[in-house]
């Protein structure tokens, strides 16, 4: 092959990978996205990230009058990320609850190629990673997110972690990456590019969740598991909610709360996952409701 | 007197299976309309299948010349890997006999 017939192929495989071209770290393997009245959900790395586009000129004062919902007003507005090469403001905001879990948001309002504007929302425990979050904001203006990381907010199927798991019409998305389905149990999950923070957004989770009144937790011990065919640990815990009148118990009618915690490496990447059910859900002779038991095996 | 108990039909009692041929678990979730003093709600209730067992779903005065999937106001089923399943909404999946008292039994089968 020539060099100059070599040189032509390659331009031919950018030209039509021009999303995949920016993906060097595979973010596109570990990202998910859906969309919700014109709200943008993704996870990945155990970060949540909103966009919202608006119509409107960039200016300080439609940014606070189009996008409400982020409780900004013109004084927030006063930081520039001048590395990111287009109008925009931003804004970071920490919160400690409980001790020693700290929920950093960082907002970005950016000027859009077309000359609207975009709102942004990172979300992250203990962590910030500003130059992912540029490069991310760059993507969306870019509209270089490849259409194969969003799922149907009508559910039959999720991608778990580049698995797709059928799940018929019996479940429904609460949040990003967060599945719930009556009788057959809930799970959420991140998928992340190294091992060390999968274990930080799981044992994050296990704090936060021991911290909440309301509940007692009666056990709390860990078991082995095997989990996407890997063999690992999983944190246990076991809620008792007798006695204890809230929306949650109301709706399922539950008595106790079984959550297992996991992080463990799955396909080339690394996931945390917490999954739980409720005493009076369908619970296979596994042990686990069917929902868990498409993912996890106890030993 | 007579035409309305023309209109009333028979009721016999009437129960229905759900059969599992496969070696793994399978689950899914009836709907039915139950009647109270506060009016009609949709009750729903998941079932899990034992490998090679049948679970009985609904035992329940059924008009004779109804369809059999009128018990059920929705059915669904939770898909297992490599499991395909029959469509329980097809009356014709649901097989007819009876039993000992000669009352009507109906059996589908999720999957073989």
């Amino acid at each position: 092959m020539n060099i100059k017939y070599t040189h032509v192929l390659l331009i031919v495989f950018f030209a039509a990978c021009p999303a995949f071209a920016q993906d060097a770290d595979g973010l596109f393997f570990r990202l998910n996205g859906i969309t919700n009245s014109g709200l943008d959900f993704f996870n990945v790395d155990g970060i949540l990230i909103t966009s919202e586009k608006a119509g409107g000129e960039f200016s300080k004062k439609n940014i606070t009058k189009t996008f409400k919902r982020y409780d900004v007003d013109e004084s927030d507005l006063s930081l520039v990320d001048s590395t990111l090469g287009f109008p925009n403001f931003y804004k970071q905001r920490t919160k400690e609850d409980p001790a020693g879990i700290f929920t950093n948001v960082t907002y970005y309002f950016i000027e859009s190629i077309d000359k609207k504007m975009i709102a942004f929302t990172f979300t992250a425990i203990n962590k910030r990673d500003a130059e992912f979050e540029r490069k991310f904001v760059r993507l969306v203006r870019d509209n270089a997110i490849t259409k194969s990381v969003f799922s149907p907010m009508q559910m039959d199927s999720i991608n778990f972690a580049n698995r797709k798991i059928p799940l018929g019409s019996s479940c429904r998305w609460m949040g990003i990456n967060n599945v719930q389905c009556p009788y057959y149990g809930q799970m959420n999950w991140s998928v992340h590019k190294d091992s060390a923070d999968a274990s930080q957004t799981v044992n994050h989770q296990y704090v936060i969740l021991k911290s909440k009144k309301g509940g007692k937790i009666v056990s709390d011990t860990e078991v082995t598991v095997v989990f996407e065919g890997t063999e690992t640990k999983a944190k246990k815990i076991v809620y008792d909610f007798t006695g204890v009148k809230s929306a949650l118990v109301g709706m399922s009618g539950g008595k106790t709360l079984t959550a297992y915690y996991v992080a463990a490496p799955v396909r080339n990447n690394f996931v945390s996952c917490v999954m739980s059910f409720w005493n009076n859900d369908s619970i296979n002779p596994s042990g686990l409701p069917p929902l868990l038991d498409q993912v996890m095996r106890l030993k | 007197m007579l035409t309305f108990a023309g209109c009333m039909g028979s009721y016999p009692v009437t129960t229905f299976y759900v059969k599992n041929k496969t070696d793994k678990v399978l689950n899914f979730k009836a709907s039915v309309m139950k009647h109270s003093s506060v009016g009609q709600y949709e009750m729903s209730m998941p079932f899990s299948v034992l490998p090679n067992d049948s679970t009985l779903a609904r035992r329940v005065g059924f008009r004779e010349d109804a369809s059999p999937i009128d018990w059920f106001t929705d059915f669904v089923i939770f898909p297992t890997d490599s499991v395909v399943f029959n469509d329980p909404k097809n009356a014709s999946n649901w097989i007819k006999s009876v039993d000992s008292k000669g009352n009507p039994v109906y059996t589908f089968t999720l999957a073989e």
